[in-house]
């Protein structure tokens, strides 16, 4: 899978841009600020419709104007599609091959992309919440279908909420909260069944890249901790059929109910699940050094590469900025591996040490917005 | 709307027939124009009509469903079966079943279905009203057809927990789900296969 042509307009900082792409390395340098990473969230926003960095539109569009645009014309499976996304501070909207997209969630699996970035950190400091999410935009990428999965069970889980907080803890209430339970227990344990076994699979290749970054002196396990009965499934463990987990799913709904009307909130099910990272036994959110904590999130998304290869099609990754603080031969180690996988799309400033390590990869300069291609 | 100033008529035409469902600025426009160039005697025609409504067309005090005679046709009708109640979200559900012509029993229209996010609960929809009607008649059996939305669901299974606990020896089914007749595998969406694969029976 790879872009042939990428147009941007008015995206952040980058007013107007055209870009044509070859398969491999390209190499975006130019100092901070000046729109190296605008253009790996553009690519990666036509791929997921998120971004890592707002939840707000308006932060997407350059200043002064109301509407942007992203297009893509890129191969897959040996033919030629164009994808593209229109918005302005309330709408968004996408294309596929000239056709209206009906719902966000059928963009998924369209343009598969995987992005590091210094802000992946997060999946060790951000809470259940950060890795949840993580997960979840590999998984749906992955497994498109799952999306809309995901969309119903936020929907019946909202509702239900919002019964807790406004009801009294009578039978007729219990009654009414209960009723949302046949819906949650449907689209929980579907989601649970899929994110429980993407993870254990990500784990697994995310230790074995561990260990090479290592030299194989430490190694990386995991865990998968659903909230429910304080069940939790490491590598070699079964994760149990969709039909045990219903079981378990509404015996959990029914044991916390109590604490569910207290708190107004529901206790049980995949929105409350986490995955904990050990290093050598040990958990990495609490105990891991800074310098583990890189290797973990690369070996987590370059994990996360090999799951979202379709055979010998890998993923476009856009690479931000990670290589800033590795040592030498790391970074040789790293970049060797990703440069071998497709497309790629690195940034670099200018004065980084380690582009030289990089052979037949195009160069793009790009300075205050603008981005031109370097010659030589 | 801008630009009317000197059409007022047109322009509050245009303002009620943009509130319709369905309807946009644009359409409601291309019907206010075509309205205008119509014979008066139609305009008249479809003026009394829809000044009618409020008047002839009244919710059944049985089923809830819309009818201009009440009890409706169908819940005087002692052709139909009495100990069958089809409990739907809204009076073009009962349309619908009805035009299957397989379904003899009686209906319940909601007339909405369970949404707290909405402000909606069991006292915005007849749900009093059903466990009324199943205490006084003599009904066997209750199928549940509100909508396989999330919303539907809910609905569905509050009524099946309430119900039961009555101990009124009625069954409660509900419409399955599966694949659309006439429709192809692959164009099936995920979601629908999947059901429809864990619902299968035995041919």
């Amino acid at each position: 899978m790879h872009i042939h042509q990428l147009r941007i307009q008015n995206f952040r900082n980058i007013r107007e841009a055209s870009l044509d792409l070859t398969p491999g390395v390209q190499l975006l340098i130019g100092r901070n600020a000046q729109g190296k990473t605008s253009l790996l969230e553009a690519v990666y926003l036509l791929a997921t419709a998120t971004s890592h960095r707002t939840h707000n539109n308006r932060e997407l569009i350059t200043q002064g104007e109301t509407t942007a645009f992203i297009e893509a014309e890129f191969d897959r499976d040996g033919s030629r599609h164009r994808l593209s996304t229109g918005f302005d501070s309330k709408e968004r909207r996408f294309r596929i091959d000239e056709k209206p997209l009906k719902r966000v969630s059928d963009l998924y699996g369209i343009l598969k992309a995987v992005f590091f970035s210094p802000e992946d950190l997060e999946f060790l400091s951000g809470g259940p919440i950060a890795r949840r999410r993580t997960m979840d935009l590999g998984l749906c990428q992955q497994n498109p279908p799952l999306v809309r999965v995901l969309l119903d069970y936020r929907k019946a889980l909202k509702q239900r909420n919002t019964l807790l907080r406004q009801a009294d803890a009578s039978i007729t209430t219990r009654n009414l909260v209960k009723a949302w339970n046949p819906e949650l227990i449907r689209l929980g344990t579907q989601i649970l069944s899929q994110r429980a076994d993407y993870t254990l699979k990500l784990v697994e290749k995310a230790s074995d890249y561990y260990a090479s970054i290592t030299g194989s002196r430490e190694n990386l396990a995991g865990v998968y901790r659903s909230s429910m009965t304080h069940l939790a499934w490491r590598k070699g463990g079964e994760i149990p059929d969709e039909k045990d987990l219903k079981r378990y799913f509404e015996i959990a709904l029914e044991e916390t109910v109590e604490k569910d009307f207290l708190y107004r909130q529901t206790h049980a099910g995949p929105h409350r699940d986490d995955i904990v990272l050990e290093v050598c036994g040990k958990s990495a959110e609490r105990y891991a050094s800074q310098g583990q904590r890189r290797s973990i999130v690369l070996a987590l998304k370059l994990a996360e590469r090999d799951l979202l290869t379709s055979p010998n099609d890998p993923p476009i990754l856009l690479v931000d900025d990670v290589t800033h603080e590795m040592d030498m031969r790391r970074c040789d180690r790293f970049l060797e591996n990703i440069c071998s996988s497709g497309q790629v799309f690195l940034t670099f400033t200018e004065t980084e040490s380690h582009r030289g390590l990089i052979k037949n990869a195009t160069e793009w300069h790009v300075q205050d917005g603008m981005i031109s291609r370097r010659s030589g | 709307m801008k630009g009317f100033q000197n059409l007022p008529t047109i322009e509050n035409l245009i303002t009620e027939l943009n509130r319709l469902p369905g309807i946009g600025p644009k359409s409601a426009t291309a019907l206010a124009y075509h309205l205008v160039h119509l014979p008066a005697e139609r305009l008249n025609r479809l003026a009394e009509t829809i000044s009618a409504i409020p008047g002839k067309i009244l919710n059944c005090s049985i089923c809830g469903n819309l009818t201009e005679e009440n009890p409706c046709r169908i819940c005087s009708d002692p052709g139909r079966d009495h100990t069958m109640i089809c409990v739907v979200e809204k009076p073009m559900d009962v349309l619908s079943i009805e035009r299957t012509g397989i379904y003899r029993g009686l209906y319940h229209v909601l007339g909405g279905v369970l949404s707290p996010l909405d402000g909606i609960g069991p006292a915005q929809i007849r749900i009093r009203e059903l466990l009324e009607r199943l205490k006084s008649a003599e009904v066997k059996e209750i199928i549940l057809a509100t909508n396989p939305s999330i919303e539907g669901e809910a609905t569905a299974s509050y009524l099946c927990d309430t119900i039961a606990p009555l101990d009124l020896g009625i069954t409660v089914t509900r419409f399955s789900r599966g694949l659309p007749v006439g429709g192809e595998l692959t164009y099936t969406d995920t979601e629908t296969l999947s059901l429809a694969l864990q619902s299968r029976k035995p041919f």
